[in-house]
């Protein structure tokens, strides 16, 4: 009887614990980066994690890393938003991000989604020379 | 005769590399610091895509720190307040906020009222409908009731500075900084701010006022 009650006591302690926990759980299993073929052998993402925040907003952070020793790095991010159905959800603040890497700089990235509809994600990483129009293109696709 | 020709051409062409490279030079640049070396800016002044920088970092901020979360869930009503514009440009501080409106209505934390504002309503209709309270031309079960109209929790106030300053080689350069707050209206208390700067040099004369 003391055996079961000791038992009950900590399964009822356990799923307290759990339950404060805000545990970050992929919001996809797969690696959802995807990074402009010029750059693959210049960049190393160092990490990529994300989570549902307590207010219902997805969060996604992931570490950038210029893998050249002795030349700067320039590229362009952008995050895209999807909803439980797959739909893209878009956001008037949503651009490509300019990003400047020092040689072998590394930074971390953090961007929160601004739709508690957002279930999943996915990164583009690209080229700057070539995609510099696509920073004012972007930001203009809703006017 | 020829050779005169020819040397008229070559002048020519060289005049106008001279002109073009000159242009070239004249081409703004951003010196902030997570901007690539080389970017280039429209303008000294600024542009569409600085203002959608600026509320990019501010939507961020404001959703990062949590102080738009309300307690049990729901929105809170946002109220916008003064807008600054402490720069030597015509600017209209709404092209600002409003992507800043857009993007807080979608996040699910705020709803903005047009019904108050600092200087009056952005919306007039409201009041406008009210008058229609006596009329009997109006179905007065449609009219808007007194006591209906719902205060604000938060007003957002800013300022945009502007700062000019000649580098060695003779180029300006110019540091905006745009400025946001967010303020409790019952406490007075800022909850939240948030300062974007965006530096650009150039020369003078690329400068639109």
């Amino acid at each position: 009887m003391k055996y079961l009650f000791r038992l009950f006591a900590f399964a009822v302690v356990a799923l307290a614990i759990s339950g404060c926990n805000e545990a970050p759980v992929p919001m996809n299993p797969n690696w959802p980066i995807v990074i402009d073929n010029s750059l693959q052998n210049k960049i190393k993402i160092t990490n990529s994690i994300s989570r549902e925040r307590k207010d219902g907003l997805a969060e996604v952070q992931f570490g950038v890393k210029n893998r050249l020793s002795e030349t700067n790095l320039d590229f362009l991010y952008h995050v895209q938003w999807y909803d439980k159905e797959g739909f893209n959800i878009k956001s008037i603040t949503d651009t490509f991000v300019p990003i400047h890497l020092g040689p072998s700089e590394e930074k971390v990235l953090s961007v929160i989604a601004t739709s508690p509809k957002v279930v999943t994600y996915k990164i583009f990483i690209v080229d700057y020379e070539k995609n510099k129009k696509r920073v004012k293109n972007e930001t203009n696709q809703y006017n | 005769m020829k050779l005169i020709s020819i040397t008229k051409a070559i002048l020519l062409s060289l005049g106008a590399v001279v002109i073009f490279a000159g242009c070239a030079g004249d081409q703004p640049r951003y010196l902030n610091a997570g901007h690539p070396e080389t970017a280039k800016a429209s303008t000294l002044g600024l542009d569409y895509q600085d203002f959608r920088k600026a509320s990019m970092d501010a939507v961020q901020s404001m959703l990062r720190s949590g102080s738009l979360n309300k307690r049990g869930g729901g929105r809170y009503v946002l109220a916008i307040s003064t807008l600054i514009n402490d720069t030597t440009q015509r600017i209209d501080m709404d092209q600002l906020i409003k992507s800043i409106r857009i993007s807080l209505l979608q996040s699910g934390k705020v709803v903005v009222t047009t019904a108050v504002r600092a200087g009056g309503a952005e919306d007039t209709m409201s009041y406008n409908a009210r008058k229609l309270r006596k009329s009997d031309e109006f179905n007065q079960r449609t009219v808007a009731k007194k006591g209906q109209m719902i205060a604000p929790d938060f007003s957002l106030s800013g300022k945009i500075i502007q700062r000019n300053a000649t580098l060695s080689d003779g180029e300006t350069k110019v540091d905006y900084y745009i400025q946001l707050t967010l303020t409790d209206i019952k406490t007075g208390l800022a909850y939240w701010e948030g300062e974007t700067v965006i530096s650009k040099a150039g020369s003078g004369k690329s400068v639109n006022w």
